[in-house]
């Protein structure tokens, strides 16, 4: 009788230990992910299903639920069917940037730094994305600051600086760049179809700037735009010591 | 209804249409702060006539809010000299001529001074020398009055080099002479300078030879007396060890002028550094361009040379005490317009003799021009490139090398491993905090005549580096290039601990399933105890 009991326990507690197992394995299960994204459940519905024909795939879900309106500052989503009526466009970057190496006030010397946004949308017109800084001049340091880099209509193929000057500007890259950023390889911006990487310099005005444009729908892919920051100092520019800070925007807008 | 498609009408109207919008800031630090304001103005204290071509000036120092960069001279309101010292010794003047002297303070961040008050004095007649009896020197007195005279003399012999550092009790010119006989036949070296300190350095020397010299005087009035003579023996290879290169050797350009700085190595026996100039391809000796400076000190101008050329490459070798001589640290600059990126400019230059920084690689790489490598210039394999640290030897096929950033290390390819004919071999590590920027060093012989290596002083900080060796032909092309990464890493002491895990870790890292069955078996048996405890109670 006590072999039976000790037998009937061993099988609950199999049963209890694969149950606390599984349970374990739910917490962390998932129906697509990748390094950025973790998709948790493609959709939630009590009813619908596929319907075909020679032509077409339907699928029509009956009570979905998490639907709506979602945003945030990078995001803008509409969850649902009936929800995607508007097109959908989604902003993402590599955030704040930390420009390398620290300049030397007294020496000078040269700092850069990079972002990077990937704008995704299904407008079949495509997107714009524009620039803009908070300050004028753009990067500041309390009541100190470091000019805008000025080449004046038309972008410059080098980054310069004279030993009195201390600038701070921008050269966007990537497949949308618009054509006042591509140069023609040899020294010259607004002219002809090249990225060329490291060129095409401007300053970082506080009005809007357009960097890039897509001219049709991009999803799920997305196009990415680089952004890269230079800050050259010279060395008898006279550019006070401090943490010198650039507060930018960013905006991804569908056409 | 009616109301309601106008409410529909006007809510179309009024959506603005989705946009996306990200906010960032873009931070840039500045250090060391600017530096607007002047040193204070020194005052001129002395200017003595020494010679008839000579007039010695001395002067008080002058203070800066950041660091006093140095002094310059002015002449009758031209400028003739810059120097970090004191005093300076203006020769080549025209005898029974009267000149006027001022100086002005520079900061380090060429801040100028008003100018000093100003002196004026006039050089010495020329003296009228009295008939010799014969032409042969004589260690007699040539007019007592103003006789040389020797107070202190010490030689210091090196492998190849000797130094002699003597004083006089009055301002000479100094000659020294030497060879392998009396007749010192080998060579002379003559100072233009009345001072009483003197330095020279006899180069070019065989190690552990018998030389004999001479050192002869010349006062105020061009009178010589030989103050001494005697002879030094060189040390031999075996004892010669090459002194660690000057780190962070780098040539700017400032207008037509090029300043240069470098940090000397530390704990070492440092006599003097020489900087070299040349503008035909970075000087392989001491004796291979224009000295632009030599002395104890870390930063030079050298002013005026990027408006006859460019570019410029120079050279710094470090010299210990015992006259031994570093393979050099080397840095070039271009004249351009503005202080534009050095980067882009050399990216923009001829590939000659060019030192780029390197990029980050994942792994050892290695590269041979073939069409310019013929059959005779034999090239390393790069199991024959080393990196030598603390005894510990790695070769540049390595993909894990590890040095210790606090310790000098060595680059070295053995003599037998590489062609004789090749013009040099310089070795670039990048800086691991800032990978923009390199330092490039110069492989020699070395002593033993076994290899070439140099040997490049600690980095003083840690993260992943690379090392790249360029090979260069007599037409200062490169020829072969290796490249390795490195990790400049703090290195614990030993403690006699082992780094290898321990258990629990050992057993998740090799048997992760008998880790897991451990924990599932472990579970089961703690429900089967409750269970039955369970059913006991009740």
């Amino acid at each position: 009788m006590k072999s039976l009991s000790f037998l009937q326990s061993s099988w609950q507690s199999l049963v209890l230990t694969v149950l606390v197992l599984a349970l374990l394995n739910i917490a962390s299960a998932q129906v697509r992910s990748s390094t950025n994204y973790q998709l948790q459940s493609d959709s939630i519905n009590v009813g619908g299903g596929f319907s075909s024909s020679t032509s077409y795939i339907q699928e029509s879900t009956v009570g979905e639920t998490a639907t709506g309106l979602s945003a945030s500052a990078s995001y803008s989503l509409r969850a649902g069917y009936q929800q995607m009526q508007e097109v959908f466009l989604s902003l993402a970057s590599t955030g704040n940037v930390v420009m390398s190496p620290n300049i030397s006030g007294l020496t000078g010397g040269l700092s850069n730094g990079q972002s990077t946004f990937t704008v995704t949308t299904d407008s079949p017109a495509g997107y714009q994305l524009l620039v803009a800084a908070e300050g004028d001049p753009a990067m500041q340091s309390g009541a100190n600051s470091i000019a805008d880099y000025d080449p004046g209509a038309t972008p410059s193929f080098f980054f310069t600086y004279g030993a009195a000057d201390a600038f701070f500007g921008f050269s966007p890259e990537g497949v949308d760049i618009v054509q006042l950023f591509m140069d023609d390889g040899g020294g010259n911006c607004n002219v002809s179809a090249i990225d060329t990487a490291n060129a095409c310099w401007d300053g970082l005005a506080n009005t809007s700037q357009l960097i890039a444009e897509g001219s049709g729908a991009n999803h799920p892919n997305g196009a990415t735009t680089t952004v890269k920051f230079r800050t050259g100092v010279g060395g008898a520019a006279g550019v006070v010591a401090g943490v010198y800070v650039a507060t930018t925007t960013v905006t991804a807008l569908p056409l | 209804m009616r109301r309601l498609v106008v409410f529909l009408l006007l809510l179309t109207l009024i959506t603005t249409p989705a946009h996306a919008q990200v906010d960032f800031d873009i931070q840039l630090t500045v250090t060391g702060g600017t530096d607007l304001l002047p040193p204070s103005t020194p005052t001129l204290t002395t200017v003595d006539p020494v010679a008839s071509t000579q007039i010695d000036l001395t002067w008080t120092a002058a203070t800066d809010t950041v660091a006093v960069g140095g002094y310059v001279v002015f002449r009758d309101g031209s400028d003739i000299a810059t120097t970090t010292l004191l005093n300076y010794s203006d020769s080549g003047l025209v005898a029974s001529t009267t000149y006027s002297y001022t100086v002005r303070a520079f900061d380090t961040s060429f801040n100028y001074s008003s100018s000093s008050n100003a002196l004026a004095t006039t050089t010495l007649a020329v003296p009228v020398v009295p008939p010799t009896p014969t032409s042969t020197i004589s260690t007699q007195t040539q007019g007592t009055a103003s006789r040389v005279v020797l107070d202190e003399l010490f030689i210091t012999e090196g492998v190849s080099t000797t130094s002699l550092d003597l004083t006089t009790a009055l301002p000479a010119r100094i000659e020294v002479r030497w060879g392998r006989t009396a007749a010192y036949e080998l060579g002379y070296v003559t100072s233009n300078l009345y001072l009483r300190d003197h330095s020279i350095l006899i180069t070019d020397l065989e190690p552990g030879t018998r030389y004999e010299y001479e050192i002869i005087g010349y006062n105020a009035r061009d009178r010589q007396t030989v103050l001494k003579s005697g002879s030094f023996t060189t040390l031999s290879y075996k004892v010669a060890v090459s002194p660690t290169n000057v780190s962070q050797f780098v040539a700017i350009q400032n207008g037509e002028d090029v300043d240069l700085s470098w940090r000397l190595p530390v704990g070492e026996d440092i006599a003097q550094v020489r900087v070299v100039r040349s503008h035909l391809g970075f000087p392989e000796f001491p004796n291979d361009g224009a000295i632009a400076y030599q002395g104890d000190g870390e930063s030079v101008k050298d002013r005026g040379v990027l408006g006859q050329f460019s570019p410029v490459y120079y050279t710094a070798f470090v010299y210990d005490q015992q006259g031994n001589i570093s393979s050099g640290a080397v840095a070039m600059v271009y004249r351009s317009g503005s202080a534009s990126d050095n980067a882009e400019s050399a990216d923009q230059s001829s590939s000659r003799e060019t030192i780029k920084v390197p990029e980050l690689v994942p792994e050892a790489t290695s590269t041979i021009d073939k069409k310019r490598v013929t059959i005779e210039m034999k090239m390393p394999e790069p199991r024959e490139v080393y990196l030598m640290q603390n005894g510990k030897r790695y070769v540049f096929g390595d993909n894990d090398i590890k040095l210790d950033y606090s310790q000098n290390f060595t680059v070295l390819v053995p003599y037998a491993a590489v062609a004789g004919n090749l013009k040099s071999i310089i070795v670039t590590v990048l800086n691991p905090t800032n990978t923009r920027q390199a330092q490039s060093f110069l492989l020699r012989l070395n002593p033993d005549r076994s290899a070439y290596e140099a040997t490049v002083g600690a980095l003083g900080v840690v993260g992943r580096s690379q090392a790249k060796l360029e090979i260069y032909d007599y037409q200062a092309f490169v020829v072969a290039t290796y490249q390795v990464p490195i990790s400049f890493v703090e290195v614990e002491e030993e403690t006699g601990q082992s780094d290898k895990p321990i258990f629990p870790d050992l057993l998740f890292e090799h048997a992760p399933w008998l880790f897991g069955g451990i924990i599932i078996l472990i579970i089961f048996i703690i429900i089967l105890f409750y269970l039955i405890r369970l059913k006991r109670n009740g």
